[in-house]
Formats: structure tokens, C-alpha cells, sequence
């Protein structure tokens, strides 16, 4: 295609949050039919681009220009009247309506005459857009959208975005909560807008994804454009090295160091978890770390909950720490020796609202706690923690809310050391978590299990399960199917397992 | 974006961890003083010992029970029963307290107070009912009650013992002074220095994220509603001993001055923020303003505007505060 003005031109872009400068001075363009992918960690300003280029957020300085013209973008719709379409982070879903009334809700469909033989066009055709969407993943448009799972809900909300017609699609983060066969259609759909003559921009910091759709690669590093690379000639380490500013080298791998496990800390016997009839039995010993794999929605996180107590397994046993039977509360898991760091950190593991102290002494407090607190030692047990988990902050009463995602999940996990648990389980650990940080997290992972924790970790990166585990076991439609040891475990090899139980 | 700015903050000194907790009650104090400044300046019998003693038996019913509903807000709930609980407990204790003696009397008060207090709290934490609508229908249903058991009739005939709490000396200082000192003081202890405390602002703040961390959400849900039933009878049986009557047409207004205060004083009515400290500057502000505004003359109906600009205004400097912060 020749193509000498690009469908969209951005110069000097330059945007500061108080003191703090997200962008300064960044020029990038898109041609038609093109796939950028936007690139760099946690605060290096790739989001802020996106929304700036979508009109989601004004800059201070800087010009854009669609096909040549220059345009001064308020809102998003501003935007959309120039053809420019985004796909945010946050979600934009009703909860109380169905999915087919989401789909349509901007342009609303068949309510013309009598509601229920065109209501069920109206799903029909939400039906067809999901099909469409190669995202059959038995979604009913007629189920409400509280009822689905956050991976369910992003993909509502995907298909809604990209339903509109626009000339360019900015997608902000859209795998962060898919698991691998959602992501796969996501992508394939992104190819699709591609062949249809459309541009799609994609700000991700999963890197498989980058090299799986994209045309170009456009880092940013604290605000500052860092180079353009072509995917087909630019290693995973260039790109990290750019990303980072420094060469990250084979770190995760060779971050475990791996020892022969003790005693078995955690035994789960036939364990039936809520909605589930399969029977799952494993143990987790001292030293090492057990990984689940498995899809979104093959059961890990249901697992690990009703072990830890959140939603209690129906039957079976688990033996941890002096209890023995089904954990029927949090409270008696921490109190056998558990600790859980959640999936979702800001709804289910940290409290923004509390300072980084009062986030810290939570669970001591519920394990140990008398009723009246020793400050004194809880002052010196936080710093301790803070000093050993090398968390950066400036004080530990400020709020915790304002930490970066790496440092937030560290205040999270130093939660849980000051419990001193025997078994901690950790749900998709770095989820939103940038790539020095989870490098750092990695390390101290390993250091704990090296001083004898056992750790039994969900994952939906399958490099960090490869890396970080000593045997992995694989999970689809709620039973365990496989466990591979260390040596056996590849990403084909679990996704073999997983792709067979879910097709039969 | 935020974090980088906070992170690379120094390590500041106790003051300073001091000024960064209690920002907003500083600056609320500060309004308090200018208003105080300004009230002695037009009217310097403002500042009166008489004027002073006025305010402070205005603020004191209030007082005391604005600090359960700041448990209760802490927690991200809400008491609207807390003028219906006040006035059904003083009517149960004073019917019974001409034959029964005032200690019976007064144990009933305190009594009939938790004990609806604890149906609020166990009906918002174990049966999991919004806590507006909870103490909504308790209310409404205590203050029926009041008006029930005492056919709608003030009560007189109070033994004369009974008139201790309101209007007795304790070493020169009135009895009920002491009390609400020594509550507030017991009040901010209990929130900063016990684990109950710590947990109230966690479920406040985070409930799902609490329970995961082994916290008893339930449990310490219950406590802060049952606390500020015991206290509106308390301060209900402070007043009508003071007054020397017991009226079942009291209370109503309540809800809505304590949870004034309490969102004067820098709360979020979505829980997990807020102190007592806050509290006890919140309901003084309201005090000296409705003080001040009879004092110099202002009509009475004017309150209700000058009070409303001022839970408005205290909401927006809230928001200036936290967005400099950030």
C-alpha cells in the first residue's frame, strides 16, 4: 500500500499529571491497515498516549492530525466522529442489563414494534456479533452482565467497542484479564479489522501478543518515545532491554533455585469445590512451588478459594497446619497457616482507603492480635517487612492507594509474611504488574520458598509457570487432568491437555 | 503517576505522619476558629461564660452520639435510628423508674439502647440488609414506640436522684461534661490502639478484602450499632435528667446532625475514613453556628441554610485537600 499521508499523525505530544510527566514531546503515526503496538511498563506513559490519541484525555501540548487534517480531540465521541475508536481498561458495562442490551445500547435495535418478538432479534443478533467476534466462549446475550466473569465481561466489552465503525481501533490493556484461548480470538479479530483496512493500536505489556499481531513496535520509556522495531527482526530481549532500559537477561528461569522438597505442608484429599463435581487431590511440600495452569474458567481460582476458605468446598479434606476437613472461613485457614494473595488486587487484596501500616498488620492482627496493639512492635515489624521486601515508599503511614502496582503487591504479600504462614497461594501474582517488578517479585518469591515456604500458585502467564514452578498441574472443567514435573512441563505440552478437556 | 510522586518522598518526621493524618480535621479546626473569631468580633458576649455553657449542653446530646454513628460510618454504614433508639429507650426507663427505683430506671435505658442497637448490627452483618433500610424501619418502628408507650405524654414525676446525671457535680465539673470527655478520649483510643478499632476501618475500606485477610467482617460489623444504640440512650438519659422531664416527641433530626458532624469532621460516608477527632470539631462547628446565628440576631429559619452550606463547603474542602495530596 502506498500510503504517504498517514491515517493518523501525532507530534510533540506532551501531558504531566501534577509534578509528575507522563509524556514529553512523543511524535507517532499509524498508517492504514496497520497494527502498532504500544509498548513499555507500568508508567512509561503508553496508556496516557493511547487515551490522548482517543480523545479520553486532553494533552497539554502537542498537535494530532487524521488524514492530514488537524483535529482537537475533547471527548471520546469527538474522536469517533473522526473515526477513532478505543477499547478502555475499565469496563463501561450496565451490570443490571443483559448482554445483548449492552451490545446495542448506543444504537439501539428493534424495539419498534411489540418488545418480545424483537427482543429476540435484538439477541439474534448479539449472538451473531459474538460469533462474529470469534468469541463463542457460551456467552448468552440474555444473561445479565453481573452474572459473568470479569474475562467474560471484558470480552462484552470488546466486542461492543469494536462493533462501532471506525477507521482505527485503540485497545488499552485488552488482555488483562483473558485468559489464552480469549486472547488467541482477540487477536485473530485484530488481524481481521487489519484485512478489512482498518488500523488497530494495541498498549499491552504482554509481549506474545506484540509479536503475534503486530506490524510495528513502538516503546516508551518515562514519557520519552524509545525506538521503533519490526517485530520480525527484534528479539524478545531487545525489546525488553528497550523497554526496561536495561537487559533483563534470562533472569526468570534461572531465578528458582531449586532444592529437594520437605514434608508435605498442604494436602488436599477428593476435595469437591462449589459447582463442581470432580474430586481433586494434591500436595504441597515445604520448598516448592506447586503452579496450576489451566484456561479461564477451568476451575484454578475456585480451587484455591475453597481451599483458603473463601467459598468452601461442599467435600473432601484438607490437611494443613494441626486442621484437618473442609476450611470453612479465612479466618481458619490464616489461622492454620495459609496465606492468599488474591487475583483481583484492589478489590479483594488490598485496601486503597488505608495506609500502607494498617494495610500490613491486617492479618498478624486477625492471627495474633490481642486487644489492645503493641505499636511498638507492629512499627518495627512493618518496617522490617517493608525493608525486606525492599518496598519504595516514602512513609508507611501514607495510603497505600497511591504505591505503584508492583509496590502495592508487595504490601500485599508483606501482609502476609507478618502471619508467618506455612502455605502461601498466590492468584495470578503479577497480573498488572510490570516486568522489573515482577523480576523483583520472582526473587522474592524464590527466597521465600529457599527459607522453606510452600507455594501453590494460579497463573495465566505460562512463562511464569514454567519458570517458577516445581511441578505444574494442569486443571480443566474443575478436575485435575495432568501434573508435570519440572522437566516434563512445556506450553505445549499443558496446552495439549487443557485444549483436549475442553473440546471433549 | 501518583505513586512515583509519593515514593520518592524522604521518611518525614512524627509530626508530619501527625499533619498527613489528620489533615482534614486541622483544616475543619481552623474553620472552627475563624467562625468563633469572627461570632466574638460581632458579639463579644459570644465568648461569655454563660454563652459557652449554652453550647456545650446544646452540643453534648449530639456529641455523644455522633460518636457511635462515626463507627457506624466507618464501617461504610449509616444510622438513621439514632432519634427513634433515643427516645424509645428514656420512655422504657422512665415508666419504670417512678416504682423501680432510678438505677433500675437508668439500667433500663442503657438496656432497651444496645438491645437495638445489636438488632441493627446483627441484621446489617448476619442477615446482610442494607444498613439505611435496617435503621430506616428501626426508626420509624422506635419511635412509634415511644410515642406508644407513653401515650404520647411527657413524663414528670422523676425521682429526684435521677437529676445526678444531668445536673450534678463531679469535683466542681458537671458530671455530664466528664462523661463526654472521657467518651471521646475512650472513643479515639479504641479506633487507633485496639484491633477492633484497626478492623472497623478495614471493613470500612475494603470488607471482601478484610474477610480475606481472616478479619470476622460480621462480627465487627455488629459492634459499632450496638455501641451507638448504648450511647443514644446514655445521652438521651443525660439530657432528661438535665431537663427533668422525659419527652417521647425527642430525638427526631438526629440522624441528620450526627451524620453531619461526622461528615464535617472528614468521613466517607463510603466508610473507612474519618476519626472521632473529626467528629467532635464537626459537632461543635454545628453548635457554635446555630449559637452564633441566634446570638447576633439571625432569623431561626436561617439555620438550616447556614448548615447546609457549611456540610457542602466541608465536602468540597475534603476534596480540595485529597486532590493537593495527590
Amino acid at each position: 500500500m502506498t500510503v504517504n499521508i498517514p491515517l493518523l499523525e501525532a507530534s510533540g505530544i506532551q501531558k504531566s499529571y501534577g509534578a509528575t510527566r507522563a509524556l514529553a514531546g512523543v511524535n507517532f503515526d499509524i498508517g492504514r491497515g496497520e497494527v502498532v503496538a504500544l509498548v513499555g511498563e507500568n508508567g512509561a506513559g503508553k496508556s496516557t498516549l493511547g487515551k490522548i490519541l482517543a480523545g479520553a484525555t486532553e494533552m497539554d501540548e502537542g498537535t494530532v492530525s487524521v488524514n492530514g487534517m488537524p483535529v482537537s480531540f475533547h471527548s471520546t465521541k469527538d474522536a469517533l466522529d473522526h473515526g477513532v475508536a478505543i477499547v478502555l481498561q475499565e469496563f463501561n458495562l450496565i451490570p443490571e442489563m443483559t448482554v445483548a442490551e449492552n451490545l446495542f445500547l448506543t444504537r439501539p435495535t428493534g424495539y419498534r414494534w411489540g418488545w418480545w418478538k424483537t427482543r429476540k432479534s435484538q439477541v439474534d443478533q448479539a449472538s451473531k456479533a459474538i460469533a462474529d467476534a470469534y468469541m463463542d466462549f457460551g456467552i448468552d446475550p440474555e444473561a445479565l452482565v453481573s452474572e459473568l466473569s470479569v474475562a467474560q465481561q471484558q470480552i462484552v466489552e470488546i466486542i461492543r467497542s469494536l462493533s462501532v465503525d471506525a477507521q482505527l481501533f485503540i485497545l488499552d490493556e485488552p488482555s488483562a484479564a483473558l485468559g489464552r484461548r480469549e486472547t488467541d480470538s482477540l487477536l485473530q479479530l485484530i488481524r481481521r479489522l487489519r484485512d478489512d483496512g482498518r488500523s488497530v493500536i494495541i498498549v499491552t505489556h504482554r509481549l506474545d501478543e506484540v509479536y503475534a499481531v503486530a506490524d510495528r513496535i513502538f516503546v516508551l520509556r518515562d514519557g520519552i518515545a524509545r525506538g521503533e522495531f519490526d517485530p520480525a527482526s527484534t528479539s524478545t530481549d531487545e525489546l525488553v532491554a528497550a523497554m526496561v532500559g536495561r537487559a533483563l537477561d534470562k533472569e526468570m528461569h534461572e531465578a528458582r533455585t531449586i532444592q529437594t522438597p520437605g514434608d508435605a505442608v498442604l494436602t488436599v484429599d477428593k476435595l469437591v469445590v462449589q459447582g463442581s463435581s470432580s474430586e481433586c487431590s494434591f500436595q504441597v511440600r515445604r520448598g516448592e512451588i506447586v503452579g496450576v495452569a489451566g484456561l479461564v474458567g477451568s476451575g484454578r481460582t475456585e480451587l484455591i478459594r475453597a481451599i483458603f476458605g473463601a467459598d468452601p468446598a461442599v467435600s473432601g479434606t484438607v490437611v494443613l497446619g494441626g486442621t484437618t476437613g473442609v476450611i470453612r472461613s479465612p479466618l481458619a485457614a490464616v489461622r492454620a497457616g495459609a496465606a492468599m494473595v488474591s487475583e483481583d488486587r484492589k478489590q479483594l487484596g488490598l485496601h486503597t482507603a488505608l495506609t500502607i501500616h494498617d494495610n500490613v498488620v491486617l492479618s498478624y492482627l486477625a492471627k495474633y492480635g490481642k486487644f489492645w496493639l503493641n505499636r511498638k512492635k507492629l512499627d518495627a515489624d512493618v518496617a522490617q517487612q517493608v525493608d525486606d521486601l525492599r518496598i519504595k515508599i516514602g512513609g508507611s503511614w501514607l495510603d497505600a492507594g497511591v504505591l505503584s502496582g508492583g509496590n502495592q503487591q508487595k504490601v500485599v504479600l508483606a501482609k502476609w509474611l507478618l502471619s508467618k504462614p506455612e502455605l502461601l497461594i498466590l492468584d495470578e501474582p503479577t497480573r498488572g504488574i510490570d516486568v522489573g517488578a515482577r523480576a523483583e517479585f520472582y526473587r522474592v518469591v524464590d527466597d521465600l520458598v529457599a527459607q522453606g515456604m510452600a507455594v501453590l500458585m494460579v497463573s495465566s502467564e505460562m512463562p511464569e509457570v514454567l519458570a517458577l514452578s516445581d511441578r505444574v498441574l494442569v486443571m480443566s472443567k474443575g478436575a485435575i487432568v495432568t501434573e508435570l514435573s519440572r522437566e516434563e512441563a512445556t506450553e505445549e505440552r499443558i496446552l495439549s491437555f487443557t485444549e483436549v478437556m475442553a473440546a471433549a | 503517576m501518583t505513586a512515583t510522586v509519593a515514593e520518592q518522598r524522604t521518611p518525614r518526621s512524627g509530626w508530619s505522619k501527625f499533619v498527613a493524618t489528620y489533615r482534614i480535621e486541622a483544616a475543619m479546626l481552623g474553620a472552627l476558629v475563624v467562625l468563633a473569631v469572627v461570632l466574638t468580633i460581632i458579639e463579644p458576649r459570644f465568648l461569655s461564660s454563660s454563652n459557652m455553657q449554652n453550647i456545650l449542653s446544646q452540643v453534648m446530646v449530639l456529641g455523644i452520639i455522633a460518636i457511635g454513628q462515626t463507627l457506624v460510618v466507618l464501617t461504610g454504614g449509616i444510622d438513621l435510628s439514632v432519634g427513634g433508639i433515643a427516645a424509645v429507650s428514656i420512655v422504657m426507663g422512665g415508666l419504670v423508674m417512678p416504682s423501680a427505683g432510678v438505677l433500675v430506671g437508668v439500667s433500663v435505658m442503657l438496656l432497651v439502647g444496645l438491645l437495638a442497637g445489636l438488632v441493627n448490627g446483627i441484621l446489617v452483618a448476619y442477615v446482610k440488609l442494607a444498613p439505611f433500610i435496617v435503621t430506616l424501619g428501626m426508626m420509624s418502628i422506635t419511635a412509634s414506640l415511644a410515642y406508644v408507650l407513653s401515650d404520647g405524654r411527657s413524663i414528670f414525676n422523676l425521682p429526684d436522684a435521677f437529676a445526678f446525671f444531668g445536673k450534678g457535680n463531679i469535683a466542681g465539673v458537671k458530671f455530664y461534661v466528664i462523661v463526654f470527655v472521657v467518651l471521646y478520649i475512650a472513643a479515639h483510643i479504641f479506633l487507633t490502639r485496639s484491633k477492633p478499632g484497626r478492623f472497623i476501618y478495614a471493613i470500612g475500606s475494603n470488607p471482601e478484602a478484610a474477610r480475606l485477610s481472616g478479619i470476622r467482617v460480621s462480627f465487627y460489623q455488629v459492634i459499632p450499632y450496638a455501641v451507638t444504640g448504648l450511647l443514644c440512650a446514655l445521652a438521651m438519659t443525660i439530657e432528661s435528667s438535665r431537663l427533668g422531664t422525659i419527652d417521647p416527641n425527642t430525638g427526631s433530626g438526629f440522624e441528620l446532625t450526627t451524620i453531619a458532624a461526622v461528615v464535617i469532621g472528614g468521613a466517607s460516608l463510603m466508610g473507612g475514613k474519618g476519626s472521632v477527632l473529626g467528629t467532635l470539631i464537626g459537632i461543635f462547628l454545628i453548635g457554635v453556628l446555630q449559637n452564633g446565628l441566634n446570638i447576633i440576631g439571625v432569623n431561626a429559619f436561617w439555620q438550616g441554610t447556614a448548615l447546609g452550606t457549611v456540610i457542602i463547603l466541608a465536602v468540597v474542602l475534603d476534596r480540595l485537600v485529597r486532590v493537593r495530596k495527590r
